[in-house]
Formats: structure tokens, C-alpha cells, sequence
């Protein structure tokens, strides 16, 4: 509701008003509801009394007129006992002549409206009743007055009286408007005591709630309201001081913060987006570039002159194009200049904030220095550099390394087997030309001769191989592992071959993606291996199976050859390394340190478990 | 009558001696009647070009070593294979390099043939059977 006056009045005087002009209309009402209930009363109690007399002055009136003798006397005693109420009273005889009056007329006279003083309105009534009643006693109120007019059929004649009730209505509303005033007096106490009520329950509270608003609100955040019990006012000041609490510890939190970003290698900035980024707000770490917060503040410094001459226009199209194309979130790094030159290196993380129409308002940024972050890039990078150029070297060096290794190897490929072919070609060629020259001894050392170029000749093209499977770039193919093996092991059996050796293949069919050449090489040997150690057995046997685990293949080689004691398990697959004389199993102790080599170059792993006497089974596992 | 072909020489390139002689000998023994020039290092063998420009006869076959002083096999053999007109003429690597990149780099240049030298003796004299077999006789059959 805004109805101005009430607006501008306080409540500690409007309510007590108001409570007085409400108590003031409540004792009116009642008056005027008195009053008007007063009227109909009084109206309707006379009535029946001026029916009840009516009805007592029947007889006796009759009485009167048969009596011979008009005592005059007794007449004027009748009527004069109704004196106090009667304005008028007459009787009068069938033809409405007067025969009797309250007031001093002679008899005999008709009746006529100066008997009712003139009276228009009461004649009317009265000649109403005379010639209209129906009943043998009637009482009219004569229209919008307080008279009642009464109605008395008698024996000769019609008796009417007219009753005024005004002094009996004046004295009884005198007695209303008495009691009227008592029941204003107390109203208007109740008001009062209301009145102090309300200012002692309500105002005197509003009003230290008010106080304690008021010091709140200019700053004294200590400032608490103190109402007891469990009224309204009370739980608003306990609000209060709630919201107090809360914001002087928002306000702690703030100091805290603002203190804590003082101290810290953050400098936070709030910049106008104007020519030159003047600012609105820097915090006190500023002190740490050797600047002060009232520099900038004064617009003594804008931050744009602190930027790196040489980084300037980078930021300033950098920045421009942020302005007008976002994103509003954007991430800088460039150099500053200290109070004392000292170059910086700074990380700035801005955003910016728009009006409605997209214009940037405000420029925030939290900028730390990171120049020692910088610096160590920067050491990073050079140490990288100089890890990058030994590298480099060092992978020369290697490359080096491994081009003399394939030059050796060549030369040994090549001019190794050059003599040996000699010594063969000339032992054989003496044999021929010269054998009847020859004992038996010669023969003898002549065929030692050849054996041992052979077994040079074999050492030879082993420790090629060796190199070979060291050197090859391996290349994965996909094959399937049985249908594979099956074709080496027949082919291996063709070039070399085992009549009665027992040679059993079963193998799940797997697909396995490894360098063919380097699976083979392994199958070779490791067949080779087991027939040769199981030569001596009738008859040797040879089982070749395998089976798929979650991630690997697992082949498995077992003979029932000679086998070897497991303290060897390792020994077996170094180079050179053998476990038998030359003559018992010949061999250059190259061929499993070639599987073991292999299997590490394919990413497999190969073992072997034995038992002297009880043959070996080798262990070789690929990745699926 | 001597026929045509055993006219024609055999180029054999070769810088070892006792390897020259035993596959002199071991052609000897096969009784090879071809005369064999040879030519000690791949610049020799790279002279004959002029030689044959100059009229001289062209071989029947060319064994060539991989392994030679100055110019390598190789080399020979690739300026050999761009000749325009002595492309033709078939080239045989006999050499002891087993070494798979030696063969396939030999085989990419257009050679006829790579054989390794066996170490065995007995062997080599087999080697050279088949050669003269294979390259003296069967590639000319018209002539016997």
C-alpha cells in the first residue's frame, strides 16, 4: 500500500492514532447502534402499554356512560391518571361529537382538528382510526413521529389517546449517550495501554534494531543487536547479528585473501579498457617489480609502459584481437620491466568482462613471474640440445661401429673362407697327385687337415649367422605357426635327413606375426639340437607341440636324448659354450646361443629344463 | 673340327691367387677347353670393354668376384649390365660372400647367376662342371 502520508508518518505515532480513531468509531457505532435499537424499543414497549391501558379503560369508561349521573369528578380522576403520559384524550359519542376531553373543550363540540392543536399529520391518523378500526382496540404510530395513537371501540362511543413519547425517548437517550461516553472513556484507555504496549513490545526494539543497523552499515561490523525472548523482534535481531557474523567473516576472509595475495608472486590487475591499460586496481605485490600501488592508481604508470619494448606490439595485436574476437579467457607470455630494469619474464592469465552490447567494460589478469621458470626452460632446452648433438654422435658412432662390423663381417664372409678353400683345394689336390708318396700317417694328417677346415668353415658360417640375426632388421609377417612348422620340419628332414628318428607335430593353429626368417632360424636349430642329442636312441623321438595362453603362444620341443644336467640350464645358450666332446656330438656351440638371440630379437623367450639321461624339452614362448 | 663357341674365352675375374688356381685347375680338371683370360682386379676386367671395342672377341661367359681391388664387383658388374651392346654378355658372381644383401643387390643389377665359392675342393670342382655345362655348352646348342 503507498499512501504517501501514511508513509511519512512514524509508526510509534500513526499506530497509537489509529488505535484511538478506531476505538473512537467503534464507541460511535455502537452508539448509533444503540440508539437506533432504542427507538424501536420504546416504540414497541408503548404500544403494549397504551394496549394494556386501553384494554383496562374499556370497562370502567362503559361503566361511566351507563351510569345515570356523569360524575364529572370521577371522569376528570380517569383521565388525569394517564395524564403523565397523554398529550390528548378524548371520547367521543357515535357521531364523533366530543363528549369528554383531557383538555378544558365543551362537550357536545364535533371533533375537528383544532382539538390536535392543528396537527395535519395527527389528524390524519386519528380520522384514520375512527373511521377504519376494524378492531375494538388500536394502536398506530402516527407516521415518522414519536407519537402513538390509541383506539378504544366503547359502548357510546370511541375513546382516543394520543401519547407523545419524546421526553421518555430524550430522558433514555440521555441514559444511552452517558453510557456511550463511559464506553468511549474506556476505549480510549485500552488504546493507550495498547498504545505503550506496542512502543514497549514493538518500537523500543524496532528501534535498537534499527541502531544496530545503522552501525553496521557504517562499518562497525561488531555491532550487535541484544533482544531477548522469542518475539518477531528478537528473532530479526538474532538475524541480524547472524548476517553480521557472516559478513565480518567474509570481510576476515577477504583481509586474509587480499594479504595473502600481497605476499604472494601474484599480481592481480584490473585494468580500463582505455588506450595505454590504465588501472582501476593493483595488488600490493606489485612492490615486488619495485612499483607502487599509487603509481598506478594515480595513472602516473600505465601497465602498457611496463611491457618489454621488444613484446609490446606483440601484446597489443595479441590483446586488440582478444578484444574484438575472444575468446574472453586468454593466456599471455612476455617480458616486463622492473622499477630498476630487471627484465621479467610473466605468465598473464586474463578475462575479460562485457557490457550487453559486447564491449569489453573491465580487463582482469593475475600475472606471476616466471622467469625462473623461463630460465629453466630455457636450460632445458639447451641441455636438450646438447643430449640431442651427443645423441646424435653417439648414433654416428654406431652407425660407425656397425658399418665396420658389417666390413668385418664381409671380410670374414669373404676373405676367411678365401685360405681355408686353399688348404682344402691343395690337401685334396696332394692326396691325388701324391698318395703313392704318401704312408698311411700322411693320409692321416692330410684327411685331420681337411676335417679341420670343414669345422673352421662351419664356425665360420655360425658366427655369421650369429652376426646376421644380431644385425637384421626384423621384419613381422603374419603366418600360422602349425602349417609353418610342419613345412620347416619336412624341409629340414629333406636337406638332412633322420630315417628313423620319431618326429611328432601337434600344434594348435595360431596365427603369430613374427619375422619368418628369425622363426625358422629358431625351429632349425632347435630340431637339428634335439635330433642330434638323441641320435643314440632307438629310437630317438622327437615331439614338437605347442598351446595358446592369454597373451602368448608356448612351443614346446621335447627328445629323449641325452639331455643335460639343469646347473647348465643358462650355459647351454651361451655362445661357444658346449657340454660334450667334439667327437661324441660334433657342433661349434653356436646354434642355441643363435635361437636365444633370435627369440630376444623377436620379443620371445626361450628355456630349458632336463634331467641327465631323461632328454631336454625347450621352452619357447611368443607375444600373440 | 674345334667348334665355334670353344673359341670364344671365359672372363674370369679374380683377385686371389689361390682361389685363380684352384678354379684353373678345377676347369683343367673338367677339361674345359674354353681359353680363360683373366683379369686380377675390376678395373682389368673394365679395360676389356676397349678391347672388344678394339675387335678383340667377346667371352662366353664372365665369372666375376664380388670382393676386388679398386673397383668392386659390383661396380663392374653394373657397368657391364648399362653397356648398351655388352649387356648381353652373361655375368656369374662367384664369389664367398653368402650375405643375402650381396645376392640381392647383384641379382637387381641384371646378373645371370651367383654362386658361392664351396670351401670343399671336391665341391668346387662340381661348381665348375656345372658352369661350363650350363653357360659353355647347354646356352649354346646349336653349335655342337
Amino acid at each position: 500500500m503507498n499512501i504517501p502520508i501514511i508513509n511519512e508518518i512514524p509508526g510509534r505515532i500513526l499506530a497509537p492514532v489509529l488505535l484511538a480513531v478506531v476505538a473512537i468509531l467503534g464507541v460511535f457505532y455502537n452508539h448509533e447502534q444503540k440508539m437506533d435499537g432504542l427507538e424501536r424499543l420504546v416504540l414497541a414497549s408503548e404500544q403494549d402499554t397504551l394496549r394494556d391501558y386501553l384494554t383496562l379503560q374499556k370497562r370502567p369508561l362503559n361503566d361511566l356512560h351507563n351510569q345515570a349521573r356523569f360524575d364529572e369528578q370521577q371522569l376528570q380522576f380517569s383521565i388525569s391518571s394517564t395524564r403523565a403520559l397523554t398529550r390528548y384524550s378524548f371520547i367521543l359519542d357515535q357521531d364523533f361529537n366530543l363528549v369528554m376531553s383531557l383538555s378544558e373543550f365543551e362537550p357536545g363540540r364535533s371533533f375537528d382538528s383544532t382539538l390536535l392543536d392543528n396537527d395535519a399529520l395527527l389528524m390524519s391518523t386519528v380520522s384514520h382510526l375512527l373511521l377504519n378500526a376494524s378492531s375494538e382496540i388500536e394502536v398506530e404510530r402516527a407516521s415518522n413521529t414519536l407519537t402513538l395513537i390509541g383506539y378504544l371501540a366503547l359502548e357510546y362511543g370511541h375513546l382516543i389517546v394520543v401519547r407523545d413519547l419524546s421526553p421518555q425517548m430524550a430522558y433514555y437517550r440521555t441514559q444511552v449517550l452517558r453510557m456511550t461516553f463511559k464506553d468511549g472513556v474506556t476505549f480510549l484507555l485500552a488504546a493507550m495501554l495498547l498504545a505503550i504496549a506496542m512502543y514497549v513490545v514493538w518500537f523500543r526494539r524496532s528501534k535498537a534494531v534499527l541502531q544496530t543497523l545503522t552501525q553496521i552499515g557504517r562499518g562497525n561490523l561488531s555491532a550487535r543487536c541484544h533482544i531477548s525472548g522469542r518475539n518477531e523482534m528478537s528473532e530479526i535481531a538474532q538475524a541480524i547479528n547472524r548476517m553480521a557474523d557472516h559478513l565480518s567473516l567474509a570481510l576476515d576472509r577477504e583481509k586474509h585473501l587480499v594479504g595473502l595475495i600481497n605476499r604472494s608472486p601474484i599480481v592481480v590487475f584490473e585494468w580500463k579498457n582505455l588506450p595505454g591499460w590504465p588501472v582501476n586496481f593493483v595488488s600490493e605485490s606489485v612492490n615486488s617489480w619495485g612499483y607502487s600501488v599509487e603509481d598506478f592508481i594515480q595513472g602516473k604508470i600505465h601497465f602498457f609502459d611496463l611491457i618489454h619494448p621488444d613484446d609490446q606490439a606483440r601484446i597489443l595485436a595479441e590483446v586488440t584481437h582478444y578484444l574484438a574476437n575472444g575468446p574472453d579467457d586468454y593466456r599471455q607470455e612476455y617480458r616486463i620491466l622492473c622499477a630498476n630494469q630487471e627484465e621479467l619474464w610473466v605468465d598473464d592469465r586474463t578475462w575479460l568482462v562485457r557490457d550487453e552490447l559486447g564491449h569489453v567494460a573491465i580487463i582482469y589478469g593475475v600475472v606471476v613471474d616466471v622467469t625462473e621458470l623461463k630460465r629453466s626452460e630455457l636450460q632445458i632446452r639447451e641441455l636438450n640440445d646438447v643430449l640431442e648433438q651427443r645423441v646424435e654422435e653417439r648414433t654416428n658412432a654406431l652407425e660407425a661401429a656397425n658399418q665396420e662390423l658389417e666390413a668385418f663381417t664381409y671380410s670374414v664372409s669373404h676373405d676367411l673362407k678365401a685360405p681355408l678353400r686353399g688348404i682344402d683345394g691343395y690337401s685334396q689336390l696332394l692326396m691325388e697327385a701324391y698318395r703313392n708318396q704318401l704312408d698311411e700317417e700322411g693320409e692321416t694328417f692330410l684327411r685331420n687337415i681337411r676335417d679341420g677346415v670343414g669345422q673352421m668353415h662351419q664356425l665360420i658360417e655360425d658366427l655369421l649367422s650369429y652376426s646376421r640375426i644380431e644385425r637384421k632388421t626384423l621384419q613381422a609377417q603374419a603366418f600360422d605357426v602349425s602349417l609353418f612348422v610342419k613345412e620347416l620340419v619336412e624341409h629340414s628332414l629333406k636337406t638332412d635327413p633322420h630315417p628313423q628318428a620319431k618326429i611328432t607335430i601337434d600344434l594348435p593353429s595360431c596365427q603369430l606375426e613374427l619375422d619368418p626368417d628369425g622363426f625358422a632360424l629358431v625351429i632349425r636349430n632347435i630340431l637339428t639340437n634335439a635330433l642330434k642329442f638323441s641320435i643314440n636312441r632307438q629310437p630317438p623321438i622327437v615331439e614338437i607341440r605347442g598351446r595358446v595362453t592369454d597373451t602368448r603362444f608356448v612351443l614346446e620341443v621335447k627328445d629323449n636324448g641325452v639331455g643335460f644336467d639343469m646347473k647348465y640350464h643358462d650355459r647351454i645358450f651361451q655362445i661357444f659354450q658346449r657340454l660334450h666332446r667334439r667327437e661324441d656330438f660334433p657342433g661349434t656351440g653356436v646354434g642355441l646361443a643363435l635361437v636365444k638371440k633370435a627369440m630376444q630379437r623377436m620379443g620371445g623367450e626361450v628355456r630349458a629344463e632336463s634331467e641327465l639321461g631323461k632328454g631336454a624339452l625347450f621352452i619357447l614362448e611368443f607375444d600373440l | 673340327m674345334t667348334q665355334a663357341y670353344l673359341q670364344q674365352p671365359i672372363l674370369l675375374v679374380e683377385d686371389n691367387p689361390v682361389d685363380l688356381d684352384l678354379t684353373l685347375r678345377a676347369f683343367k680338371r673338367k677339361h674345359f677347353l674354353n681359353p680363360i683370360e683373366v683379369a686380377r682386379d675390376g678395373e682389368e676386367a673394365l679395360a676389356y670393354i676397349e678391347r672388344w671395342d678394339a675387335g678383340e672377341r667377346t667371352p662366353l661367359v664372365i665369372l666375376l668376384d664380388l670382393k676386388l681391388p679398386k673397383v668392386n664387383g659390383l661396380e663392374v658388374l653394373k657397368e657391364l649390365k648399362q653397356h648398351p651392346v655388352y649387356k648381353t654378355i652373361p655375368v656369374v658372381i662367384l664369389t664367398s660372400s653368402s650375405e643375402g644383401v650381396d645376392m640381392k643387390t647383384a641379382y637387381s643389377l641384371g646378373v645371370n647367376s651367383y654362386i658361392v665359392k664351396p670351401v670343399d675342393f671336391a665341391k668346387f670342382i662340381d661348381v665348375a662342371e656345372q658352369i661350363e655345362l650350363y653357360w659353355c655348352a647347354l646356352n649354346h646348342p646349336e653349335t655342337r
